[in-house]
Parts: C-alpha cells; structure tokens; sequence
C-alpha cells in the first residue's frame, strides 16, 4: 500500500511537471474541488485520482461525495467560497453540519508556463444535539493538475483520518 | 420564515463568520502569503458586513 501511495505521489508530480512543460498560459481556468467521505472502512483516498468528474466519482467507491463545485473562469488571487451545511434547529438551538471552505486561487501562468495553485481552509462541522466536532482544515498552497494538458487528474489537497473525510481539485479548460 | 428565526439564522452564520477571522492567522503560520490572507481576511469581512446588514434589517422587520 504504502509502494502504491508513492508511485501515486510520483505520477502526481509527473503530472505537473508535464502541465509547467508543454503549455502556455491562454484562457481563465475553472476551478473544481470535490469533498468526500469514507463509508468504507477499508476504503484508503489516494493522492491522485484519475477520471472525469463522472469516472472520479465512481472510482471513489468507498466514500460518498458531499460536493462537487465547479467555479468557472476563475482568475489569479480569486478567494472561492465553498459552502455546503446544514443548519437545524435541536433542543439547544441551531445546530450546523457540514463544510464550510475558504480558498485563495492563484494563477500565475505564464506564456512559457502554467501554474494553478489553491489553498486555504475548510471547516468540518459536526455541532448540535449534544455534539460540537469543529475540525479546521489548513490547506497549504497546492499545485493543481491541468486537464486541458489531456490528463484528468485530481489532486488530494486534505485528508482528515476522523471524520474519513478527503478534498479533491483540479483546473479544467472547458 | 418567522421573523425570529430568520434573525437566529442570520445571527448564528454572523457569530460563526466573525469567529472565522482567527482562523486566517493559522494560514499565515502554514506558510500562506501574507498577501494572500490578506486578501481572505477582506473577503470574510466583506461577508461579515453585508451580514450585519441582514441583521439589521431583520431587526427592523419584527
């Protein structure tokens, strides 16, 4: 296991060697991050997934998917805002269950070259009922793969072991 | 929605933003850009403000 997680590692940074390499900076990138979480115990999240975003998340089979956001057009020093939570009311007042994300994008391409990098935080709520799980996610600046190069890759940008939960993100053109 | 609720709602998502405004600090330690947090830090307190007037006029509409 701990062999497939390193070679994933290595195609990933493949991966983004080959996207700085063979294309220019053009056009706006769209911005897709996807959040997931276990339900499989055995289910491990890999560094990289490779798909569509239909083939994505079927090859997550193991873990159910609790957004899929795509930001269009997003340019250098964009901050992307991710919200999907619930706010209930419980005997102790409103409770609030789910992410809450905070994302600087920056696209510092240029005509020789291109990099997409996101990072930020998310939050993971789990509040009401007697229950208070606040988990803050720091998510260092990442590079994010290109699918305009031709690969369909998503990158890992957090894992929090706990709550088995796994953010996902990638740039695309179209 | 009773305007009462609607107010908790507004209040509760407007406690949890300002309780946010901490959390940029953490990002600066995890080797963000100080410009980048910056630049977060604006946004939030752009959200933040636009709550409070949602508040407000909650408020005024009891």
């Amino acid at each position: 296991m701990l062999l497939k997680r390193a070679l994933l590692i290595t195609l990933a940074a493949g991966i983004a060697l080959v996207a700085t390499e063979s294309a220019a900076a053009d056009d706006a990138r769209n911005v897709n991050f996807a959040a997931f979480q276990r339900v499989d115990a055995n289910f491990e999240f890999d560094p990289i997934v490779l798909g569509k975003f239909s083939d994505f998340i079927s090859v997550m089979d193991g873990a159910q998917i609790l957004i899929l956001s795509h930001t269009a057009d997003s340019i250098n020093n964009d901050v992307i805002n991710i919200q999907q939570d619930v706010l209930r009311q419980g005997k102790d007042g409103l409770g609030d269950v789910g992410i809450n994300c905070q994302l600087t994008y920056l696209d510092e391409s240029t005509p020789e070259s291109t990099s997409y990098e996101v990072g930020g935080f998310c939050k993971i709520l789990d509040v009401g009922d007697g229950r208070e799980n606040k988990l803050l996610a720091i998510i260092p600046m990442t590079g994010l793969p290109d699918t305009a190069q031709g690969v369909d890759a998503w990158v890992m940008l957090y894992e929090d072991e706990v709550s088995g939960t796994a953010f996902y993100a990638n740039v695309s053109k179209h | 929605m009773d305007g009462m609720k609607r107010l908790n709602l507004i209040i509760k998502k407007l406690r949890d933003a300002m309780g946010s405004m901490k959390d940029f600090d953490e990002l600066e330690k995890a080797g963000l850009n100080k410009k980048d947090v910056d630049r977060m830090r604006q946004a939030m307190e752009s959200k933040i403000r636009q709550m409070m007037e949602d508040a407000i006029y909650a408020i005024r509409s009891l």
